[in-house]
């Protein structure tokens, strides 16, 4: 699911940034820093929306170098168990299949998918298929998260196409 | 119309006779015969038409005795008398005149059409009997089927919704000579039916015995001058007031004992009696009945015999009786020194096996069958050096017995640490798949001891909020996306996401290697942390180029508890454990050539220039495993100094990712990382 949440970071800055342009400086690296990452609080930080406040600059006594403590909104995915998400199957194996919804990679595994969906080592690419559908590479499916593992840089989720309106979507 | 009315009455007088007893079965088979049937017996009733409307009527009452079918007959007069009544007006006239044309020729005919009715009629109510044989059996089928759905459903029904109160009929203890409790009931039974069949039955609905309790025997009744008054004149039964049994002890006291734990090959066991009392024995197979195991020891044969006993029966039986005594110590078979000590004559050789005073010595082990009874089976811990002398012929008994999985050190291990009761903690997810209260689920409230208390779900209902259950009679439940580790086995510390769950069998998917782990849920916990403790074993971590060898190299890619999985250059892997490895090689600076001698080092693109022509790039590899040909997977890339690999500097971007076989090289390696594969 996505929010917009407040969040903070703090940013060393080297003394020799500190000028005019210090600012514009200081939200390069602030997008540079956050945006792409995962924390397991609050998931995938998406994107900056904007800067609520810089802070104040505080020259750190020893070093030099000045530490601001931003505050920013920004908008963070977090997958959710029981959650239905859109993705693109990226590898397909015969234990199941893995799928990238956006930063987030799932594992759908075969004993979580129809028992008509078998797969299919014959294929020239390896493939779950049943009487209509197939899941290969690239197919889009829709499913659904039955666990998370959050780590400190990574959400894992473990997804199940075993229900109604799950599958393959066109 | 003479003619008309005779033959009218005539017609009458048949039906008469064959409808009375024959109407109803007749009517109703009716509406099943085709249409040509109908059509003629149509076109015959045209005729009878107005005398027969009248005397149906005066049958209708008639026939009431027929309840069974009474319905139907009246809903087929019904629908004739309709029919009759829509077609009349159709149809009369043409019939009529029809009639009058053939009419001689219809006399004639006549005799022959009643003769071929009433075979007709024979017929169908052959055909009747047999239908309604077959609907009796379908009515049976149904029955019995609904039966068994019940049976089903009843069996998920806990069973402390059958438990004895205060509305039931109480159960007296009646003091009985002991040894006849069983003839007595028997008797018991035999005056039961006798006096009900002369119109006095006794007042009581049952009775038995319990072996356990020897001594007694147990009348279920209203009254206790029934059970007095049924007890009396039987011989065996002692006179005495028979004594109430309280609710609360009559389910205990019909309870079945414990179902046998079933041998399965492999199983330690010790045995109880006689010589070899106290020895660990391994069971090698079972007998269908389950009364009988073939189990292997090791034997203890005397080697200094005092006097030769030529293997007759009363010296036998006193070795017997000196039991445990001073008996020679437990050692493998050895058949030299056997021959040494008691002659040629009484060993012999029969395969792989030493027949010696009438038993079987295998691989020094002596193999035996012997009732299970006169084993112990349950809280058998073996002890390190008494499997230590099994262990050393594992390998052996592997070679002999082509390779008996159940010998390994690995399973060995596992049976040493098995807990012997499954280690619950509060807060677990927890159902009873055992005992009274099978199907209950809930969450261990506390443990004390043997006793589990669980707050379970639906438990509120009685006004009471936990129960207490058997540890035994409970295990752990874990649903899809569970997080668990696992705490005992070959995958201790592994821990993923559960995918199924079946019965107590727990699969998930190993956070480490994305691969598929089956383990009993009593050896999981539920578990936040991630991953195995690290990867690191020994002195070696994930990812290291070791020498194993002289000749290999390899690279580990997978650790296990204490082992490594370790790829060679000559792209097998093995099992490899630490001590195993001769040191760790470094070379992320080693350089080789390429197939036109330039230079190659770590994180080049190369090309393959021969074979199948494919791109990679040396830092990230895709690795082939035997399952999928583009799985990819973190691995290594050994690279021979003279494979056709050339360079293509800088090449800017891959095509895809491709599948690599592993190619031959001590001289390069390079690190890669778990993750898929991202093109310069």
């Amino acid at each position: 699911m996505f929010f917009i949440k407040e969040l903070t970071h703090t940013i060393l800055m080297h003394p020799s940034y500190f000028g005019p342009r210090m600012l514009e400086i200081i939200e390069a690296k602030l997008h540079s820093d956050v945006q792409g990452t995962c924390t397991g609080q609050y998931g995938f930080i998406i994107a900056v929306l904007e800067i609520i406040d810089v802070g104040p600059g505080i020259v750190l006594p020893g070093n030099g170098q000045a530490e601001f403590k931003t505050r920013y909104k920004a908008i963070v995915f977090k997958p959710f168990k029981g959650e239905v998400l859109d993705g693109v199957v990226t590898n397909v194996l015969r234990a199941g299949f893995f799928v990238e919804v956006g930063p987030l990679r799932c594992f759908v595994s075969q004993q979580l998918v129809h028992p008509d969906m078998r797969f299919d080592a014959n294929a020239a690419v390896p493939s779950f298929s049943s009487q209509d559908q197939v899941i290969e590479k690239d197919t889009k499916v829709r499913l659904k998260v039955v666990g998370t593992r959050v780590d400190q840089t990574e959400i894992f989720a473990i997804a199940t196409i075993k229900e109604d309106h799950l599958g393959v979507i066109d | 119309m003479d003619l008309d009315e005779r033959d009218v009455r005539m017609r009458a007088g048949n039906d008469y006779d064959e409808d009375e007893e024959e109407e109803p079965v007749r009517r109703k088979h009716m509406d099943d015969s085709d249409d040509e049937e109908e059509d003629e017996e149509e076109e015959e009733e045209e005729l009878e038409r107005d005398p027969r409307k009248a005397k149906r009527r005066r049958r209708e009452q008639v026939v009431n005795p027929y309840i069974d079918v009474q319905a139907l007959v009246d809903d087929d007069d019904a629908d004739d008398d309709e029919e009759d009544e829509a077609e009349a007006g159709a149809s009369f006239l043409g019939q009529r005149r029809h009639y009058q044309q053939q009419d001689d020729e219809e006399d004639d005919q006549d005799a022959e059409r009643s003769v071929a009715r009433a075979r007709r009629l024979d017929r169908k109510r052959f055909e009747d009997m047999e239908i309604s044989g077959e609907e009796l059996a379908k009515r049976l089928r149904e029955k019995y089927a609904r039966n068994d759905q019940m049976v089903e459903e009843l069996a998920s029904v806990p069973q402390r919704m059958l438990m004895p109160s205060v509305n039931d009929p109480n159960l007296w203890q009646v003091k009985v000579k002991p040894g006849r409790e069983r003839d007595i009931v028997l008797s018991l039974y035999r005056k039961t039916l006798d006096l009900e069949l002369k119109g006095n039955p006794l007042q009581i609905i049952s009775a038995f015995e319990r072996t356990s309790i020897p001594g007694y025997i147990y009348v279920e009744s209203r009254s206790k001058e029934a059970v007095i008054s049924a007890c009396s004149n039987l011989v065996g039964i002692f006179r005495r007031d028979p004594i109430l049994v309280p609710i609360g002890e009559m389910a205990p006291l019909l309870q079945l004992k414990q179902k046998e734990f079933t041998l399965q090959p492999g199983a330690w066991v010790r045995l109880k009696r006689g010589k070899y009392q106290g020895d660990l024995a391994q069971v090698m197979d079972v007998t269908d009945t389950g009364e009988e195991a073939g189990i292997r020891f090791l034997p203890r044969i005397d080697l200094t015999p005092r006097e030769f006993e030529g293997g007759d029966g009363s010296a036998k039986r006193k070795r017997a009786v000196a039991a445990t005594v001073g008996r020679p110590p437990a050692r493998p078979f050895n058949p030299e020194e056997v021959l040494k000590v008691y002659g040629k004559k009484t060993t012999i050789r029969r395969g792989p096996s030493w027949i010696f005073n009438g038993d079987t010595y295998t691989n020094g082990f002596l193999e035996k069958d012997v009732r299970v009874s006169a084993l112990v089976t349950e809280n058998v811990q073996p002890r390190l050096d008494e499997l230590s002398a099994f262990l050393g012929d594992g390998k052996d008994g592997e070679k002999a017995a082509g390779g008996d999985g159940a010998l390994n050190l690995a399973s060995l291990a596992a049976e040493i640490r098995r807990p012997i009761m499954v280690a619950l903690q509060p807060g677990d997810q927890v159902e009873v798949y055992q005992g009274e209260q099978i199907g209950t689920r809930g969450i261990v409230d506390s443990v004390l001891g043997d006793i589990v208390t669980i707050r379970g779900e639906g438990l509120e209902l009685e006004g009471k909020m936990t129960i207490e259950v058997p540890a035994r009679h409970v295990r752990k439940r874990f649903s899809p996306g569970d997080h668990v580790k696992v705490m005992a086995g070959v995958n201790t510390d592994e821990t993923g996401m559960v995918l199924s769950v079946n019965g107590d069998l727990v699969t998930f998917m190993s956070d480490l290697t994305e691969s598929e782990i089956t383990v009993f849920s009593k050896d999981l916990r539920t578990a936040a942390e991630v991953g195995s403790s690290s990867n690191v074993v020994g002195n070696y971590e994930l990812h290291d180029l070791v020498q194993l060898d002289m000749q290999t190299v390899g690279v580990i890619y997978r650790t296990e508890r204490d082992s490594f999985r370790v790829l060679d250059q000559h792209g097998q892997t093995r099992l490899v454990q630490p001590h195993q490895i001769t040191m760790r090689k470094d070379s992320r600076r080693a350089v080789s050539t390429d197939a036109e001698g330039n230079e190659l080092r770590v994180g080049d693109n190369v090309k393959e220039v021969d074979g199948e022509v494919r791109c990679f790039a040396c830092s990230i590899q895709p690795f082939e495993t035997d399952m999928n040909r583009t799985d990819v997977v973190w691995c290594y890339i050994f690279i021979k100094r003279f494979t056709p690999f050339c360079i293509i500097a800088r090449f800017p971007k891959m095509a895809e990712s491709l599948s690599l076989d592993v190619v031959r090289s001590l001289l390069l390696h390079q690190r890669a990382r778990r993750s898929s594969p991202q093109w310069i």
